[in-house]
């Protein structure tokens, strides 16, 4: 075991942080930085609720040891939020209640914000195949997808995503 | 999580000195998405792990004349969004289509899909019937093996304990084409792939053709003999191609009586299923579209 100096950009401000070479990118922000937006769920990249952004790619958190962000841009869905209001896709996961239990929701908005910035013209197929590494057990997705397609529109008449 | 030791290399000359001075004490990690998970499981132990992630000299795909370069840690979203390999190599680019799921692919790098060697790997049949050339580096400068000889077994590749691999070059083949079959469209490993490269006269009629068969054995692997037996046989007559396959490819798949079976595909399903995947493969590469491919993909 080995102890690392590593300075992370999360949502905007860096933070410089020592961290064991065996530790998670996403048990540092939770445990560390108390960012508890993003969820430990599988914990073997299956199920999405673990999902942040580097830079604009979405990534899953569960798979990057902390040392090896070293340097990275992070947003993870605390960061969604600008001076309390809620962008694109969060708005429209309310707006369409496209949650019940909650657990996968912050996983969805991260995946559909890449998905939104990524092809702002998406269609449904796009949105679809796009969150397919994305797990959400209660809804049924339909809600979800039916969601970021909107969050697009909105995206389209200058909403923040 | 188990530990391990660890060790940031910021460029190919670092991550080779440490290769060099530890050897098979370290693991290089790009992406992560499969390494963690051994680690996760247990199987590797005491390790130190190299990450290279961040390694951009590794990065991109290049055009030269009618040569493709790849570059190790070209992660599979890019691939996916090339418009040089939608051209120029079909058979890599939709192999990426259907690797993983998005998220993984923002991680996942075709170096460690190869470096891996899982016979399920999704890269390793199209670059097979690209006949591409592999380019390790080690400590001492460089070396190329062709991917034919790269794949030695499960886990197993041509590439030491001191080298890494830096990156995939081949020739132009617009006419190629991957097809995998899976349980489900994401996150599912292949229950068998096939990745043809193929060259046909006016009438249809194949001139040779080259063929990789991904999960059909305890690795990825070339169909020699198909590819023999492929030569002059019309791809438009059903009888004449599935005749071809359903004999010759399966003493390619294995020369087994009875063949092996894997934890989520039955040999005898996986012996029926190869034949079908090749043929539209070959199809698909061909004449660009497969009638049943569209249901295929979905």
């Amino acid at each position: 075991m080995s102890m690392h100096e590593i300075t992370l950009i999360v949502n905007g401000k860096p933070q410089k942080l020592t961290v064991k070479s065996n530790e998670l990118l996403l048990n540092v922000l939770r445990d560390k930085l108390f960012l508890t937006g993003a969820k430990y769920g599988c914990g073997i990249a299956e199920c999405g609720a673990c999902t942040v952004l580097k830079g604009d790619r979405s990534v899953m958190s569960c798979l990057v040891p902390a040392v090896a962000a070293d340097g990275w841009e992070i947003t993870t869905p605390e960061g969604l939020v600008v001076d309390g209001e809620l962008n694109a896709v969060q708005e429209e996961l309310v707006n369409k209640a496209a949650i019940q239990c909650g657990f996968c929701t912050p996983g969805m908005a991260m995946a559909g914000t890449a998905c939104v910035r990524e092809n702002p013209d998406a269609d449904e197929d796009f949105v679809r195949d796009y969150m397919r590494g994305n797990y959400c057990r209660c809804t049924g997705y339909q809600a979800i997808v039916q969601a970021i397609l909107a969050a697009c529109e909105d995206a389209k008449n200058g909403k923040r995503v | 999580m188990k530990e391990f030791k660890f060790v940031n290399a910021k460029t190919v000359q670092e991550a080779v000195d440490v290769l060099a001075e530890l050897g098979d004490k370290c693991k290089l990690v790009a992406g992560g998405t499969d390494a963690m998970l051994m680690i996760r499981d247990g199987k590797w132990n005491d390790l130190t792990l190299v990450n290279i992630r961040d390694i951009e000299e590794l990065r991109g795909i290049k055009l030269e004349g009618d040569t493709v370069t790849v570059g190790a840690l070209t992660r599979l979203s890019d691939i996916e969004s090339s418009d040089i390999l939608k051209e120029h190599a079909p058979c890599l680019w939709g192999a990426a289509q259907f690797f993983a799921d998005p998220t993984n692919r923002h991680s996942a790098t075709i170096g460690g899909n190869v470096g891996r060697c899982n016979t399920v790997g999704d890269t390793l049949p199209s670059l097979l019937c690209l006949d591409a050339v592999v380019t390790i580096v080690n400590k001492d400068g460089e070396r190329e093996v062709p991917m034919s000889e790269m794949l030695l077994g499960p886990g197993r590749t041509a590439c030491g304990p001191n080298e890494m691999i830096a990156k995939f070059t081949f020739k132009s083949q617009p006419h190629s084409a991957y097809m995998k079959y899976g349980r489900r469209r994401s996150m599912a490993l292949s229950m068998a792939g096939s990745a043809v490269s193929i060259e046909v006269d006016d009438k249809g009629i194949v001139k040779w053709c080259r063929i990789g068969v991904g999960n059909a054995g305890p690795k990825a692997a070339r169909a020699y003999k198909a590819e023999e037996a492929m030569v002059g046989v019309d791809l438009n007559s059903d009888k004449a191609l599935e005749e071809t396959m359903y004999k010759v490819i399966q003493e390619d798949i294995s020369p087994r009586k009875k063949p092996r079976l894997s934890n989520w595909i039955s040999g005898e399903y996986r012996r029926e299923l190869i034949p079908v995947l090749t043929k539209r493969a070959a199809r698909k590469a061909a004449f660009g579209e497969c009638m049943l491919c569209k249901q295929e993909e979905a």
